[in-house]
């Protein structure tokens, strides 16, 4: 959805899409945007560039190019968007900000940056930021059941209980099946005592997404409230088998609902649920901070050149926080360079047990079997990452290093060039096809 | 934004003149609340502490017990197991002289003497409030004293001797974020159970074992968190009967942005009640409000012009249910700004007219001394039996000679880290005779006195079939 946003931005220069990049030639689209710009430099063309490196998967070459035109054109919009875009989907929230409010500087009434920040503040709590873009973004554009709702929520939280009754009934107005708008008046009703108005919208709600916990756990809790704790038991027990048995709210409200039926052990048993999953909840958050705080200290060792001291770091951080993928990565990265392949192989397969779609870990894996002269291994994880993202230069060229000491050189030969075609530029991925005795790339 | 009120309501009759006059110097009060400052600005350094009045020694006269807060030390409290450097954390060290809580025996002159160090209070960790409150019914009050960490409960031995009974009573066993804590019956077995408010930790409820031992509950008893099972950040605590269904409810309040909790107590447990403001103090007749206030940052000033870290106390009288701010027309005291914390009230030279100690954030606290004199005035000391020793709990109803009814309620609670005096203060106007005074007492024991002579101490002791 936001590329086709940044493509109907694009049609603000008047200019008409690259037919390359039309039809999906994105590494064509590269080399002739790159060509004309040789020609005569053009802060649009540094753009489609950054759209087609993103096409192609290569999120940080994108991102450089979306800055290099930001920084040509300071002016143009679309680049900023694309950065915010791109920042968002990779969680770095604060320059995703930065880019969307550089937009607004721009053009005050942008609905795309309104609504892209908006979100990012309502996501990080800061809801008093959220609240000019959305108020804005509802002056604008009237027909936004979503932006309705937000601002709905902004100003319950804000404790401005009549404007967020306003905003959730306009949202229903534009769409009456909205789930946001259902559960948010809904549950503000609820909580000012109105249960037979609260009821129907949390009732609908229920309906509109009956595998959706909130809406059984805000029922159920609007039950509890006006006492009929028979039918709040069964909605927290929905609740619970939709998805929120890992949230300890839920066995609150159930013991809640228990304790009004008088079913003592029940309760017991809700309490002692919610109890453990608060404390499982606490104690993450602390093992996050300190984590983190691990994680920066092992950054600063690593930036003095203290790899060993970096990896102890990491390790402790792995002991607070053993499913967090990044920091098996960062381990596995961290030893390979201390060519510790074994302590790297098990944190690489780790990372890959958790998120097997990442085809970095893959790579990361490669290089360390390779390191550790298990070439089969090697090959076999470069191939998973090849797969993963064809669009990696140095996966295809970690894959000809490796089937080039199995002795094949005919097919590293192919993977020279592959590595090769994707990064015109690079030297080393030439120099191996050169020694390789493939055709010297132009 | 968190802004700290210590609020007293108090029953001096509304034609009475404003006489508070500044007795901190000739009180002789040696205190200065040091919070440890440091250049971290921890958040934990503009929360204290906490000022209680307490009868000790059972002299009839109020001593004056003040919380201290530590050194904070940023530092290792571990190796890392690699051995190239430690985990750090900050602790509160009390070591000092300086950081120890302390205890002013009153003199009976309007001068208070500290006792010494070896009264067995000087305490550990970081304190915040207090209360005062009987935990183990033998006729002297003891003191439960909010830290950061294990809470710490001290048994009154006599004598102004008191022992740290912590580990003994069970209290230390489960350590939170205190700050406001409360004593009153919660189940009505006669014993004190203690409710402790805690910042941004679950709150908690020590029920009374009636063996000296305390087991905390209040999870299962439904006022550990709010009505959606968020922890919030508790600040006061309040144990009152604000339905009038003889069960002391629980109120605890917080930040501004998350509002307080009430928790009505019904015949076994606690429920949320949401939608609530502040809790009432039941038909307290024509009470004034005493506010010691002060901001928690102390530089808001430059963030927020209209506010101030220190704040002049806030003096409001009731005409006929309507309050009037009179600060500007008060004595002096009134115009002097602190950054107010606890905030104590209770008559301190026994003659009958509420004083107040107000302890401050950043240094020496301030005492109140209400001089009003013309006057009449009666204040209940209830005496359980059946109900717990302090009769905290009881509700007092007394009809003065001209007509006039007020409402009285014994707790030491109710205000900001700090704990009152338990006697219920009534103040009479021109009447010199309470026709009928009326006791419902915890146990469920109603008792009645009829034509109490004003001005005095009037010590109620609950019995049985008790009309007198």
């Amino acid at each position: 959805m936001k590329r086709a946003v940044w493509l109907l931005a694009l049609g603000a220069f008047g200019q008409d899409p690259k037919a390359a990049f039309d039809r999906g030639d994105y590494a064509a689209a590269i080399r002739l945007f790159e060509a004309a710009n040789a020609r005569k430099p053009d802060c649009a063309n540094t753009l489609y560039i950054g759209l087609s490196r993103y096409r192609l998967r290569q999120p940080t070459e994108a991102l450089l190019a979306f800055q290099a035109a930001a920084q040509c054109d300071p002016k143009l919009v679309a680049a900023h968007l694309a950065l915010g875009s791109t920042y968002e989907e990779r969680r770095n929230d604060g320059e995703a900000i930065a880019a969307y409010a550089r937009v607004l500087a721009l053009e005050a009434k942008n609905v795309t940056a309104l609504r892209s920040a908006s979100n990012l503040y309502l996501k990080n709590g800061l809801h008093t930021k959220a609240l000019p873009l959305l108020e804005t973004l509802v002056a604008i554009s009237r027909g936004l059941p979503d932006a309705r709702a937000d601002l709905g929520a902004v100003y319950a939280a804000g404790g401005d209980r009549a404007g967020a009754e306003a905003q959730f009934r306009k949202a229903l107005e534009i769409r009456a099946d909205y789930f946001p708008a259902l559960t948010g008046l809904g549950n503000l009703l609820a909580r000012s005592g109105e249960h037979d108005a609260a009821m129907p919208l949390l009732r609908k709600a229920a309906m509109v997404r009956p595998n959706a916990y909130e809406a059984h756990f805000l029922l159920g809790s609007a039950l509890n409230r006006a006492g009929q704790f028979e039918e709040a038991r069964r909605e927290l027990e929905q609740a619970a088998k939709h998805g929120g048995a890992s949230e300890p709210q839920v066995f609150y409200q159930l013991a809640r609902a228990c304790g009004g039926l008088g079913l003592a052990e029940e309760r017991r048993a809700a309490l002692a649920r919610f109890s453990e999953l608060a404390k499982k909840e606490k104690d993450d958050a602390a093992a996050r901070r300190q984590a983190a705080k691990l994680v920066d200290e092992a950054r600063e060792l690593l930036q003095s050149g203290d790899l060993e001291g970096a990896a102890q770091r990491l390790e402790l951080a792995r002991e607070l926080m053993p499913a967090d993928a990044t920091l098996l990565f960062r381990l596995a990265g961290l030893h390979y360079d201390l060519r510790r392949y074994d302590a790297a192989r098990e944190y690489a397969q780790a990372a890959i047990g958790m998120s097997p779609a990442t085809w970095l870990y893959r790579y990361l894996l490669g290089l360390v079997e390779k390191g550790a002269n298990r070439l089969p291994d090697a090959k076999a994880s470069l191939e998973a990452a090849a797969r993963l993202n064809p669009s990696e230069a140095p996966v295809w060229n970690a894959l000809g290093e490796v089937v080039l000491l199995q002795g094949d050189r005919a097919a590293a030969i192919g993977y020279f060039e592959k590595a090769c075609a994707l990064a015109p530029g690079d030297e080393s991925f030439r120099r191996n096809l050169e020694s390789a005795g493939g055709a010297r790339i132009k | 934004m968190r802004y700290f009120l210590a609020l007293g309501l108090f029953g001096v009759l509304a034609s009475a003149p404003s006489a508070f006059l500044d007795a901190t110097a000739s009180a002789r009060i040696g205190f200065v609340f040091e919070a440890g400052k440091t250049p971290a600005k921890y958040l934990i350094e503009a929360m204290g502490g906490g000022v209680a009045m307490i009868d000790a020694d059972g002299d009839g006269w109020l001593a004056l017990f003040f919380v201290n807060g530590a050194a904070l030390v940023d530092g290792p409290v571990g190796p890392l197991p690699d051995g190239r450097g430690s985990v750090s954390r900050v602790r509160a060290d009390k070591s000092e002289p300086r950081f120890w809580n302390r205890l002013y025996r009153n003199q009976g002159d309007g001068t208070f003497a500290y006792i010494s160090d070896k009264v067995g209070v000087r305490g550990h960790g970081y304190g915040q409030g207090v209360a005062v409150g009987d935990c183990d019914n033998d006729g002297r009050p003891d003191l439960y004293v909010t830290c950061l960490g294990a809470n710490i409960l001290y048994s009154n031995r006599g004598g102004c001797r008191f022992e740290d009974v912590s580990v003994q009573s069970g209290i230390a066993k489960t350590p939170g974020k205190g700050l406001g804590v409360a004593f009153n019956d919660v189940d009505r077995d006669g014993w004190p159970d203690i409710l402790v408010a805690n910042d941004s930790f679950p709150q908690q409820l020590f029920r009374n074992r009636r063996n000296g031992t305390f087991e905390e509950a209040a999870l299962p008893m439904g006022i550990a968190y709010d009505e959606d099972g968020k922890v919030f950040a508790g600040m006061g605590a309040d144990l009152a009967d604000y339905d009038n269904d003889g069960r002391s409810d629980g109120f605890v309040n917080g930040p501004a942005n998350q509002g307080y909790g009430l928790f009505h107590k019904g015949k076994g447990l606690f429920s949320y009640t949401a939608g609530v403001a502040a809790i009432p103090r039941m038909h307290s007749g024509w009470g004034r409000i005493f506010v010691a206030q002060g901001h928690v940052m102390d530089n808001i000033e430059r963030t927020q012009p209209g506010l101030r870290y220190r704040e002049t106390p806030l003096l409001m009288r009731n005409r006929s249910g309507e309050f009037i701010d009179v600060s500007a027309q008060a004595a002096p005291p009134f115009q002097a700004p602190m950054a107010a914390r606890g905030a104590a009230f209770g008559d301190l030279n026994s003659d009958g007219a509420v004083d107040a100690v107000v302890s401050s954030s950043t240094g020496a606290p301030r005492v109140f001394r209400n001089a009003a004199a013309d006057n009449g005035w009666l204040l209940v000391n209830t005496i359980g039996e059946k109900s717990n020793r302090d009769g905290i709990g009881a509700s007092v109803h007394i009809i003065g000679e001209s007509g006039h009814e007020q409402f009285g309620y014994v707790t030491t609670a109710g205000s900001y880290l700090s704990a009152h005096d338990k006697r219920v203060h009534f103040g009479l106007g021109r009447d010199r005779v309470v026709k009928r005074i009326e006791i419902r007492w915890p146990s469920g024991i109603v008792q009645t006195w009829n034509n109490v002579a004003a001005n005095q101490i009037f010590e109620a002791k609950e019995a049985e079939n008790g009309s007198f």
